[in-house]
């Protein structure tokens, strides 16, 4: 048996690109449940959503070809499986303990854009807080004016910086690693010949705490890039030895910034717990938890709450086996939460041994391919997990690394382990992050090729990035074309080999920055394509005109928002149009749009009836007046979201968003408007979350189904993790990493987190923390070359201008193949089967020389649409006299005309005596919320008007209980296509006669009367059909009898 | 002798009631049906089986009218019942939630809603069991003691809530569901019906069972395997049992994959409309989702582009605009007028009474006064805009200015009295006189909303009328611990509404759908994790407990699910229709455990299209993709008439002279110069800070220039000119005291480097000699303005400023100096430009120029070293004449100086440039 499928023992798989790990992930999974483990006590940790359904996909799939028993038994209880995000787990384990963690435990999570808008509306409160004087007030007064007018955008951004990077998460502190000046460099200063004679303020400058004489001072010793001067300052021209006086200047110097600076970031540190705190604070009044809460408070709660063990135990919810997939992305609190978890397994005393359970973990990943240090992922996990299981379990651990790839062919196998060994280290780490490496074995089988690797070099010209770009994306377009349906590949499915179609290629970055470059280049050589979760959503022109109709109905006189409406396709308006509008009345544009259209032009007829909006009519604008108007009016009761499909057909704008893409854009834009709509959000709100992402850059853009598309795909190598290409291409490969760091910086040192803020890049080019970041995210940019390299199966083809700088992906190549350029030759160190160099005048002359191929366009074809002609049904009508009662005289009147009825029936039917009416009333008035005065005034009136109904005998007559006589009498008639249904308040056969009696409970005036009899006739004539008919008599006769009055009149 | 009969119908079962009606009119000699009593589980049934018997009668005895049967549903047979001789008053299921939050002590509705569901489960499965007898089996039940704490504490509030309930004669509605069993209704029934029960709970069958017991005849319709049958079974009665022979049961059934959710929901529309048009009457159609919620908006969306009329049964009222702008006003009481919420109320259209000015420019307004939150932000909107530099208002502006402020002033007084109040009571007054001020009542009534605007209405007030109940219930007993708002807030939130269409297709949840009689059923949606769903995680109760106990526990509820699925298949008379997406977005989604996966077909596509689709294919086959891009449009003026509105622009914003500062702006980006300054348009940002940007900028060059006014050049004298120009400043710009005090910081810690500054140009031999100076000339072909921040000049001593005569200084020469408190772009023309001018009107020559940043105090001077100042203004007099030109011809390419100045505009979306 494979070691991995052994389910007595714990394992950490090394599993490199290519290798089957996600397969190998489920055959653990079905091992476990086959040797008897129950799914519920398998917790399977995925990187995403999606890795998580595949997940469970390919684990039934598995067992519906191998095991149908088990396939059965775990669809059945498939809601018990547990294969999620951390996320996801962390949700339901607050639920579970939300007690413990006091948070609501129906707690909705905040999307990002609402949580970010509550955060920056606290560091505003805060700050007015301050304002006024209020707590704490002289931090923020230090920090707003220490750094001049851009005091408030460093807080700001800080604080923001801060917030995105979440360290509160880890409790962060302020790094305090200044170490004091020793006091004979001072003194030795002080006494520098012909110094102190030359500088004001010198002594005080040296021998002060604070930063005095800080910036006056620095002239005399540092270049304009801080760093000590190596020529003498003009005034100090003739003291001794300047370069050492000038270096130990810059040692003070040095001292007292980081000190000025730690003390800054640990205001800035105060500040960001004050928000904090008050952020917490509106979070548990709103019973909402944001996004990092999950895992923060998860870890707080396993490592504050010893008896959580116990409770989940209590609770039957036992977990006793643990899987973890792209282990190497999880980040130390991730660690921390799946580290607690087991903790009690691993005291050895646990209670599952004494059940005879022997639990595991499995954890699967590799090294070389965590990328995501950007966002926390600690690559160090992956070895300290292993050491320390290793420690832990002794002999029931083991550790596998697995050497053999069944994705990609020799020749980029080859060239893989030639450069990763070179560029990565392979023996012993120096560093917990540094990434090792181990060579891998080709093992694809059935493909006669040995695969293809090329290196396309262009010359380096002096032109700028955006030109040089530019050339790099025609040759790769070039290349492209030329390799369709000329290069030959092996079909997966067919297994045979057959000429690369565009759906083969993909084309992967580093960053999306030239993405439009590339794009524009393949359109220019007519190679379809697909943008792979690309990003820009908010700045595609068509979500661009959709806000601004958002923004219009938000507020018709915001004249940009408008200006992009009349000039798209909704209107496509002229320039000259609009300037002609500039001129007229009013002071807004739709004022001036607006200004001699008549209100009742305005009509909705733009809806009722499909038709251009977008006429030829010589009054465009006018036009446009009138369906900005009703959209308007529209706006302000309908659904929004239905009212953009309503603009989108009815001004036909839709004929110009016939490109795939386009169409799912505003198909994306529509449904998040839908939801935000959908979540209680106004337009006023559903405005403010767009303004919040207008600018915001990384919104992906729609989805559109590439599946069966033969377009080339393009994204970025990390959205291309764990997918595999037969042809890959890779431009940019002498872009530079740009791993310059900003001045603040949040780092994470022995499992816990740090936070300094350091503006002199002087300081910071020698501070250990900053150079270990910089040199951590170098690694990062190898891991994801390696990401790259491994994700073409049979052909990789990299892009780049001649470079021979360094912190590029050219560098690693130069640095693994010992690439050279002499003249115009490239020459590599050793062969490297399969791997040859083009130039771009090489790649020119294959596409002019490549058998052209015709694109073949697909026609389309109109359509009809059928209208839809709704039958009715025959209708239901109720007949009643009591609604209008509200809406006339009042809701006290409604609820009394209740109550009347109510006890009239009870009367009549006998199932109340005159005693009950008071209390029985009394009850139901408390019931609908009258209480102590108002509700006597109330019985006053109940009392009255049953002492007027006697005075006058309708009690005696009509109330009382009778023979012959029905109460509440309900009946059903169908007369015509109309069916109505009602009640008969009272009915009483008295000879021969059937008396129809119709209360009405409300005061009346005796002049109403007959305008009121006529008015209820209708109701009163159904009635009467409806006895006739019942009794089969045509001796009926209808009164209504106003009971307040104690009236009864014939009608 | 009592008559039992049982129907035992198989679900898809047609005119499955017919039966059991033939057999009441079979005992009936005239048509008054009045004393039989109908009883189901809910309203659906209710109307299903009105029509049902309306049908047969029109069929079998052709009678126009006839006395129905008393429909009640099983909790309006124990209200009703309860209300005609019980003594407490009934409370709902809304107050009961918020009378436990009370008595938990908690400040989330959560837990009070997992209580309440707990005490309902308790009295609906043990409805004999007493809270004292469960706790001490619980208690035996869990040994972990934290665990078993928070079962016990939970039943402690259960039991606590009882006495309180008692105490004040109050009884929740599962309480009277209990105390129906023993009564019985005092009136001439001689029939009971029992229909659409599946599974009653054990209180639901003691209710049933005491119906039984009172009447005469009683006939059940039923399902085989359902709780009800076996429950009769199970008993010792004597029952006709007459079975209605059943269709062959499908067992399976295929299932349509979808590649998204929004394709699942247009095949589901197109799907519908092809039955329709070939002739199914749309209620013959129902469709049905697991979680409806999920679904429900765009399927509204899509019947509506369809034209698919619908009745909806059932949904939350929570995100209907009436509700929203509810929740708005609440909020804003709740919070301290955000700008946001307070907006959204301002605006609202349920709100008429607002004022119209109010109403138009609040938006507006308040973004330009920068309105964050607060009350006074809002009360001071008018001064702040009046104070704010460079705005200038014309009478009919101001007009509406103050209309606008003075309605602001009546809303925020409003709010003010409800932020007052405390007590419950009395807020609730105010809070319903405030909204019939503002006309909220009103607008409900609006044509707009139609019917459902009453059922709103009714709805609102229903619940205005609970609270009150509940504001009046117990002061004594329980303290409200949270705010009148909270509870107001849950109360709404709990709505739900209902849009009835008979003419439509049926929109109903599942469970309903189970149990309907339809031609045809759409069960869409079903999905993993949605289809058999998990219930909500129970922090109190282990699961392993409630199994013990006998109260419904996951496995209960999986297999519930299962049932439902089986009657759904068998439902409809035609063929379900099932489906399930594959994705939402990017999130893979997998088909329900229940579906056999094997069976995913893809849909067919069918010939039914919208007008949309019919539009984007006219636009595929008749346009290019390329039209979107306007701006790319070289030619943006084509005709005669549209260079003469452009020039007339160019004229209207230059007003004879050019501005410096817009021919800059033009080099920066000819796109962003033509929508900014010659349309005039801004965009509207949302305000982040009160102290912005631009206000620093203001102060720092008035300081500057209230420092130097009187020429004074004497290093030391700043120590006091520049705090007293910073105050003269300070006046002119008010932004509070905090915030003055962080400017005079800014400045004292500025200081030291101005004076050295100061001194430097001192040494040089210059003075301050003109500040903000005016200049303006003909360059070229161009004529010109501008306004020099500060003019040095060299050689005239210390004198003032106005002691210099032009005359006398004709040797001496100056520098420009142009402040900046933001970053200096080296490229301007600005100051080169002011040099050319300079030298047009005056004889002192130009030695130097120079931007002077008030963040260091440094000074960047031009020329640099390799130029002369001379090549410097030549090359500038070209470079505008160049720019002015191409302003002239229409040039407004978004073509910006520098790659840079994309970064910070806002029109990437217009010319599609990379930020
Ligand atoms: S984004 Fe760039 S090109 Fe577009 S208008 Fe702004 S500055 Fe000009």
């Amino acid at each position: 048996m494979e070691n991995y499928l052994n389910t007595d023992k714990s394992i950490i798989i090394s599993a490199p690109a290519g290798s089957g790990k996600t397969e190998k992930l489920a055959r653990r999974y079905i091992a476990l449940l086959q040797s008897g483990v129950n799914v519920e006590r398998i917790l399977a940790i995925t990187f995403t959503d999606k890795a998580a359904a595949e997940m469970k996909q390919r684990i039934l799939r598995i067992l519906k070809a191998e095991d149908t028993k088990l396939f059965t038994a775990l669809l059945d209880n498939m809601p018990l499986m547990r294969v999620t995000t951390i996320h996801s787990f962390c949700g339901t384990l607050l639920r579970r303990f939300s007690f413990e963690a006091s948070i609501d435990p129906n707690y909705r999570i905040e999307d990002a854009v609402e949580s970010r808008m509550m955060w920056e509306e606290i560091l505003y409160e805060i700050l007015m807080e301050a304002g006024k004087g209020e707590r704490g007030h002289e931090i923020f007064f230090q920090t707003l004016s220490e750094k001049g007018f851009r005091g408030l955008d460093y807080l700001r951004s800080t604080i923001g910086y801060l917030y995105q990077k979440n360290p509160f998460s880890l409790e962060a502190s302020t790094a305090r690693d200044i170490s004091p000046i020793p006091g004979d460099i001072i003194e030795e200063l002080l006494s520098w010949q012909g110094v102190p004679e030359v500088l004001d303020n010198y002594e005080d400058f040296l021998k002060s705490d604070s930063i005095k004489h800080v910036a006056s001072m620095e002239k005399y010793f540092l270049t304009e890039k801080k760093e000590p001067r190596k020529r003498s300052h003009p005034l100090l021209k003739g003291i001794a030895d300047y370069r050492d006086w000038a270096q130990k200047m810059y040692l003070v110097w040095t001292e007292k910034k980081v000190r000025q600076h730690t003390e800054r970031a640990e205001r800035i540190e105060g500040i960001f717990v004050q928000c904090l705190d008050k952020y917490n604070e509106k979070k548990r009044a709103r019973g909402s938890l944001d996004f990092s809460d999950l895992e923060h408070l998860s870890f707080k709660m396993l490592t504050e709450h010893p008896e959580w063990a116990n409770i989940l135990y209590a609770f039957d919810e036992k977990t006793d086996h643990i899987l973890v997939d792209e282990f190497q992305d999880t980040n130390t609190f991730q660690w921390a939460i799946i580290n607690s978890l087991t903790e009690e397994w691993r005291s050895g005393m646990g209670a599952k041994r004494e059940e005879g359970i022997k639990p595991t973990v499995f954890f699967v990943g590799d090294e070389k391919q965590s990328v995501y240090y950007f966002r926390g992922a600690n690559v160090e996990i992956f070895s300290r997990a292993k050491d320390r299981l290793q420690e832990w379990l002794g002999e029931e651990f083991c550790f596998d690394e697995i050497r053999d790839n069944y994705r990609s062919l020799p020749a980029i196998i080859d060239f893989a382990n030639h450069v990763f060994s070179r560029i990565m280290h392979t023996g012993e780490k120096p560093f917990p992050w540094i990434t090792t490496y181990t060579t891998f074995n080709a093992h694809r089988s059935g493909v006669p090729d040995r695969g293809h690797i090329e290196l396309i070099l262009l010359d380096d010209d002096e032109e700028t990035t955006a030109e040089a770009r530019e050339k790099e994306a025609e040759t790769l377009a070039q290349r492209i074309r030329s390799l369709e349906g000329n290069y030959q590949i092996t079909d997966k499915q067919a297994r045979q080999q057959r000429p690369c179609r565009f759906m083969d290629m993909a084309i992967l970055l580093r960053k999306r920055t030239h993405l439009k470059k590339y794009e524009e280049a393949l359109k220019k050589y007519h190679i379809p394509y697909v943008a792979v979760k690309g990003i820009g959503f908010y700045q595609e022109p068509e979500v661009a005109m959709l806000r601004a109709l958002m923004f219009f109905l938000s507020d018709p006189h915001d004249d940009y928002s408008l200006y992009i409406l009349l000039k798209s396709p909704l209107f496509l308006m002229d320039e000259s149009d609009i300037l002609n509008l500039l001129n007229s009345e009013g002071s807004s544009l739709f004022e001036k749009l607006t200004s001699d259209i008549h209100n009742s032009d305005t009509a909705a007829t733009l809806f009722d009836e499909p038709g251009p909006v977008r006429s030829d009519s010589a009054d465009k604008l006018a036009d446009a007046a009138k369906a900005l108007a009703a959209w308007l009016s529209e706006s302000a009761f309908a659904s929004t979201a239905i009212l953009i499909e309503k603009v989108l057909v009815n001004t036909k704008a839709w004929m110009f968003f016939h490109e795939k893409q386009s169409q799912a854009n505003i198909r994306k834009f529509i449904r998040i408007v839908e939801d935000l709509e959908t979540n209680g959000k106004s337009i006023i709100k559903i405005r403010d979350f767009l303004e919040r992402t207008a600018d915001k850059n990384d919104e992906a853009k729609a989805n559109v189904n590439t599946e069966g598309m033969d377009a080339v795909r393009i994204m970025t190598i990390h959205a291309s993790k764990g997918l595999e290409f037969p042809i890959v291409f890779a431009p940019g490969m002498e872009e530079p990493f740009g791993l310059k760091t900003g001045e603040n910086l949040v780092y994470e040192k022995g499992g816990r987190f740090f936070f300094k803020s350091e503006p002199e890049p002087s300081i910071r080019k020698l501070d250990e923390d900053f150079l270990i970041h910089q040199a951590r995210e170098e690694e990062e940019q190898k891991r994801l070359f390696y990401v790259l390299v491994t994700r073409a199966e049979e052909a990789l083809f990299l892009l780049g201008r001649w470079s021979t700088r360094d912190k590029n992906f050219l560098a690693f190549i130069r640095q693994g193949t010992g690439l050279e350029k002499t003249g115009d030759d490239y020459r590599f160190e050793s062969d490297i089967e399969g791997v040859s160099v083009l130039t771009g005048d090489d790649v020119k002359m294959l596409y002019e020389h490549a058998p052209a191929r015709s694109a073949v366009k697909e026609r389309v074809e109109p359509v009809t649409v059928f209208p839809l002609t709704i039958q009715k049904q025959a209708s239901w009508k109720t007949v009643t006299g009591t609604i209008e009662v509200k809406g006339q005289h009042g809701k006290d009147w409604a609820v009394m005309g209740d109550i009347i009825h109510r006890i009239f029936e009870g009367i009549s039917k006998g199932t109340i005596t005159e005693q009950d009416i008071i209390p029985r009333a009394a009850k139901i008035l408390v019931s609908k919320g009258y209480h102590n005065e108002a509700r006597d005034e109330k019985l006053d009136i109940i009392k009255q008007e049953v002492a007027v109904l006697k005075d006058r005998g309708v009690w005696q007559d009509i109330v009382l209980p009778k023979d012959d006589s029905f109460t509440e009498l309900p009946f059903v008639l169908t007369s015509g296509d109309t069916i109505y249904t009602g009640r008969i308040d009272r009915m009483i056969k008295k000879d021969d006669v059937y008396n129809i009696y119709d209360y009405k409970t409300f005061p009346v005036k005796e002049d109403e009367m007959d305008y009121l009899l006529k008015k209820y006739s209708a109701q009163l004539r159904i009635y009467k059909k409806a006895v006739t008919k019942l009794f089969n008599t045509d001796k009926v006769k209808s009164y209504v009898v106003f009971t307040h009055t104690g009236d009864v009149r014939e009608a | 002798m009592k008559n039992i009969i049982l129907f035992i119908v198989p679900s898809g079962a047609k005119k499955r009631r017919d039966a059991l009606f033939r057999e009441i009119v079979s005992c009936h000699t005239s048509n008054d049906y009045s004393s039989v009593r109908y009883i189901t589980p809910n309203n659906f049934v209710i109307t299903e089986a009105k029509g049902d018997f309306y049908s047969f009668i029109q069929t079998h005895n052709s009678e126009s009218v006839f006395v129905p049967f008393q429909f009640q549903t099983i909790r309006q047979y124990a209200e009703d019942l309860y209300e005609s001789c019980g003594e407490s008053g009934i409370i709902s299921d809304a107050l009961r939630v918020l009378i436990l939050t009370d008595i938990s002590g908690d400040k989330s509705i959560g837990y009070a809603t997992i209580l309440a569901d707990l005490l309902k489960k308790f009295t609906h499965y043990l409805p004999d069991r007493s809270l004292t007898s469960l706790r001490k089996e619980i208690a035996q039940l869990i040994l972990d003691e934290k665990a078993a704490d928070r079962v016990l504490k939970a039943i402690d509030i259960l039991q606590k809530y009882k006495t309180i309930l008692e105490s004040k004669k109050l009884m929740d509605r599962e309480e009277v569901l209990n105390k129906s069993v023993a009564g019985s209704m005092k009136n001439d029934i001689s029939t009971l019906i029992v229909d659409g029960f599946f599974d009653p709970t054990p209180l639901e069958l003691r209710i049933i069972d005491s119906l039984m017991d009172n009447t005469e005849t009683v006939l059940i319709l039923a399902e085989e395997n359902t709780g009800i049958v076996n429950y009769l079974q199970s008993q010792q009665l004597k029952i006709t049992v007459n079975r209605i022979k059943a269709p062959i049961p499908r067992e399976s059934a295929f299932f349509y994959s979808y590649p998204s959710i929004e394709g699942e929901v247009e095949g589901l529309a197109k799907n519908i409309k092809k039955l329709i048009i070939e002739g199914t009457k749309p209620w013959d159609i129902t469709v049905c989702f697991p979680v409806l919620s999920r679904y429900l908006p765009m399927v509204r969306r899509t019947l509506y582009k369809h034209g698919i009329p619908a009745s909806i049964s059932e949904y939350s009222m929570s995100s209907t605009r009436p509700f929203i702008a509810l929740t708005e006003m609440i909020t804003c009481i709740e919070e301290d007028y955000s700008r946001s919420d307070f907006l959204s109320f301002l605006t609202s259209p349920h709100f008429p009474s607002i004022p119209a000015a109010v109403k138009d420019r609040a938006v507006s307004y308040s973004y330009s006064a920068g309105v964050i939150k607060g009350k006074d932000s809002w009360l001071s909107i008018k001064d702040t805009l009046l104070n704010a530099p460079r705005t200038s208002f014309s009478d009919e502006d101001l007009e509406l200015l103050n209309r606008f402020q003075e309605g602001i002033d009546q809303v925020v007084l409003i709010f003010q009295r409800l932020k007052q109040e405390q007590d419950t009571l009395s807020f609730l007054d105010s809070f319903e006189t405030a909204l019939s001020q503002f006309g909220f009542f009103e607008s409900m009534e609006s044509s707009e909303l139609g019917p459902q605007g009453e059922m709103f209405l009714d709805k609102i007030k229903g619940q205005l009328e609970e609270f009150r109940y509940f504001a009046g219930l117990h002061k004594d007993t329980i303290p409200h611990i949270n705010s009148p708002v909270f509870y107001l807030k849950y109360l709404l939130s709990s709505l739900s509404g209902s849009e009835v269409n008979r003419d439509g297709i049926r929109i109903i949840p599942f469970e309903l759908a189970a149990g309907c009689e339809t031609k045809v059923l759409f069960f869409a949606g079903v999905r993993e994790g949605d289809f058999p769903s998990r219930p909500g995680i129970d922090p109190i109760l282990p699961e392993k407990v409630k199994k013990e106990l006998g109260i419904p526990h996951l496995e209960f509820y999986l297999k519930r699910q299962k049932r439902y699925f089986e009657r759904l298949l068998n439902v409809s008379r035609l063929d379900p229709f099932i489906s399930c997406p594959a994705a939402d977005g990017d999130k893979v989604i997998l088909p329900s455990p229940f579906l056999d996966w094997e069976k995913g077909v893809t849909p067919p596509e069918l010939a039914i299209f919208t007008n949309e689709e019919s539009l984007i294919r006219e636009g595929a086959r008749t346009l290019s993709s390329q039209a979107l891009n306007v701006f790319h449009d070289k030619n943006m003026f084509r005709s005669r008439e549209a260079f003469s509105l452009l020039n007339g622009r160019i004229h209207s914003i230059s007003k004879g002279y050019f501005s410096v500062t817009d021919i800059d702006f033009y080099r920066k980006c000819p796109l962003r110069f033509y929508i900014e300054k010659i349309l005039g348009l801004e965009i509207i940002i949302p305000p982040q800070f009160e102290i912005e940007a631009r206000l620093w900028g203001n102060l720092a060059h008035k300081t500057m220039e209230y420092a130097l006014k009187d020429g004074s050049i004497e290093p030391d004298d700043l120590d006091r000119k520049i705090p007293e120009g910073l105050a003269k400043s300070l006046k002119q710009f008010p932004i509070g005291d905090f915030w003055a005090r962080v400017a005079k910081e800014i400045f004292m810690k500025l200081l030291p480097a101005i004076k050295e500054q100061e001194t430097n140009i001192q040494l040089e031999g210059f003075s301050p000699f003109k500040i903000e100076e005016k200049i303006s000339g003909k360059i070229g072909s161009l004529q010109l303005r501008g306004k020099v921040d500060r003019v040095d000049i060299k050689g005239q001593g210390n004198k003032g400023t106005e002691a210099q005569s032009l005359e006398d200084s004709h040797s001496d020469s100056v520098i420009l100096i142009d402040y900046k408190t933001g970053n200096i772009d080296r490229d301007s023309l600005q100051l080169p430009l002011y040099a050319a001018m300079w030298r047009e009107s005056f004889s002192e020559p130009v030695e130097k120029v120079g931007y002077y940043s008030l963040k260091d105090g440094k000074v960047t001077w031009y020329p640099g070293k390799k130029v002369t100042i001379e090549d410097c203004i030549q090359s500038a007099i070209e470079d505008a004449e160049e720019l002015y030109k191409q302003m002239r011809k229409g040039v407004f390419t978004p073509e910006p100086f520098k790659a840079d100045e994309c970064r910070y505009c806002y029109h990437h979306p217009l010319c599609s440039k990379e930020s």
